[in-house]
């Protein structure tokens, strides 16, 4: 078995052990063990971020909110709110709200590092593999369970056009995802499927933006 | 008979009174809520306005002063407006929540110098520019973008909403993902492009620039005329590409001029070369149509 063959299996393995052919390549070939250490270490830090980040005390939350009041990048409300949306954002605390953002800026972040560069096109073949895709996918599942409860109540035609386009981005990655798991290879699938990730991310920093806006 | 005839012009009269009060009244509301501004600038002023659900149009003049005027339907909604130096920003204010569809409305009416740089946030309605020139950047979300014979540095970034371009020069870098985009008679240097599912329609000289204009579904369509000159790249995954160019092979590169199925990539791709080239033009498609169409004379 060749490296490259090593890396595919490496890709779609889930946690089960290895193929025989595979397991003996691991042995002879140190580059393959280094790469396996790498993925496993990447592993159990993303499971640290995921359950040991301590929640920050509220005095945190508050210095952070009077500085952001201050500097005026947010507003304190004029009204309580009424609505059933509004109850909602207003029991929602900051840390969530927050952790929304954490989602998108990770999310960024493994785009960042795994393309270099965002712009949608012109740039070169991304290296998109499966374990990327499957921790994109996860990312931005969790930021959108964080974002889905701070939606204001909007304009009619804001609330029924943010519903519709992320249906249609959800569609689009789907469709993106099915057809680079059929081509692996399809260059321009990936960077399909890459776009809408990104559109994703961006739609939910926006209805996380004006659910932190309160406008 | 002339006093049926009298009759008939007193009534006609009486009608005429009576349609100008209620058009008074009708109009008494709106002009309860109406702000004017002027701004005096000396030098290239940065014009920001922020609303939730209107119409902002922003034309010029040769004044060095910005003209905001700004007029909602509710005391539920307020506009403010702040100059610093020249920055002038205007924004509206909703007050409290559960507010109806036409509390949110604010519409703004402002004129600058022709020489301004524009930040303009809409959610919902319509942006119109005209005759503008410089840096631009406008957000929305439902928002449509409609603007004519503007030159700069042009970001639109939109949601839901179209961006209609007419006589537009500079660069431009437009995103939406269900609307459409369509850039008329475009004087530009550089346009990137892409909408999810909407269409995409250029209509204009390629004789220099490059323009990259991308969608998941939808149409592309590109009309050329014999003067044109452009290099093509083509390219889609599921979708269909109608070419009616007649390309050869490609000067600047070792591609042909023709579609070429790309075994390798499990995509399709068109690479060719119209005239000398001068102008790059790339466009791709997930599943949607590509059409490359002579012009209608």
């Amino acid at each position: 078995m060749q490296c490259t063959e090593f890396e595919s299996v490496l890709e779609q393995r889930s946690g089960e052990s290895f193929p025989r052919a595979a397991a003996a390549h691991l042995d002879a070939c140190e580059r393959c063990r280094n790469l396996l250490a790498d993925f496993q270490a990447i592993q159990v830090s993303a499971a640290a971020l995921d359950t040991d980040l301590p929640e920050p005390p509220e005095r945190i939350w508050l210095s952070v909110r009077s500085q952001l009041l201050a500097e005026g990048l947010i507003h304190a409300p004029v009204a309580e709110p009424e609505g059933f949306f509004a109850q909602l954002i207003s029991w929602v605390p900051r840390p969530a709200l927050a952790g929304a953002y954490l989602g998108l800026l990770l999310l960024a972040a493994i785009l960042v590092g795994v393309r270099g560069d965002l712009s949608f096109l012109g740039a070169g073949t991304p290296a998109l593999d499966v374990a990327e895709m499957a921790a994109l996918r996860e990312t931005l599942r969790t930021a959108e369970k964080e974002t889905a409860v701070v939606v204001p109540v909007l304009h009619p035609d804001v609330t029924s056009t943010l519903r519709k386009d992320l249906a249609l981005v959800d569609n689009a990655i789907a469709m993106c995802e099915r057809k680079v798991r059929e081509e692996p290879q399809n260059t321009l699938a990936r960077e399909y499927l890459l776009g809408a990730y990104q559109q994703k991310a961006d739609l939910l920093a926006t209805i996380a933006d004006h659910g932190a806006r309160g406008d | 008979m002339n006093f049926i005839r009298h009759l008939a012009k007193k009534e006609s009269c009486r009608a005429s009174v009576l349609a100008f009060v209620f058009l008074l009244l009708l109009a008494w509301p709106a002009s309860a809520h109406r702000i004017e501004k002027r701004f005096p600038v000396d030098g290239r002023p940065v014009v920001i306005v922020r609303n939730s659900h209107g119409r902002i149009d922003v034309k010029s003049w040769k004044r060095m002063e910005v003209l905001v005027v700004g007029t909602h339907g509710s005391e539920k909604t307020e506009v403010e407006t702040e100059q610093a130096g020249n920055r002038i920003e205007a924004r509206t204010r909703l007050n409290g929540q559960n507010l109806s569809p036409a509390e949110m409305e604010a519409n703004f009416e402002i004129t600058v110098p022709e020489e301004s740089e524009l930040q303009v946030h809409n959610d919902s309605g319509v942006i119109i520019v005209e005759r503008v020139y410089g840096d631009m950047t406008f957000d929305t979300i439902a928002a449509d973008v409609r603007l004519q014979e503007v030159y700069g540095f042009l970001m639109v970034k939109m949601t839901g909403g179209s961006l209609f371009c007419t006589k537009c020069a500079g660069r431009l870098e437009a995103s939406s993902i269900s609307g459409n985009i369509q850039l008329l008679q475009p004087q530009l240097d550089f346009a990137r492009v892409q909408s999810t599912s909407g269409n995409i329609l250029f209509d204009g000289e390629l004789r220099r620039g490059t323009y990259s204009l991308k969608n998941l579904s939808g149409i592309i369509e590109v009309r050329f005329s014999p003067d044109d000159s452009f290099d093509l790249k083509a390219s889609t995954v599921l979708g269909s590409i109608d070419n009616q160019a007649q390309l050869k092979s490609d000067p600047h590169g070792s591609s042909s001029g023709r579609q070429i199925p790309r075994a390798s990539t499990a995509s399709n791709s068109f690479i060719g070369t119209f005239k000398e080239g001068h102008a790059r033009v790339e466009l791709s498609t997930y599943s949607g149509k590509i059409q490359i169409r002579p012009r209608a004379q």
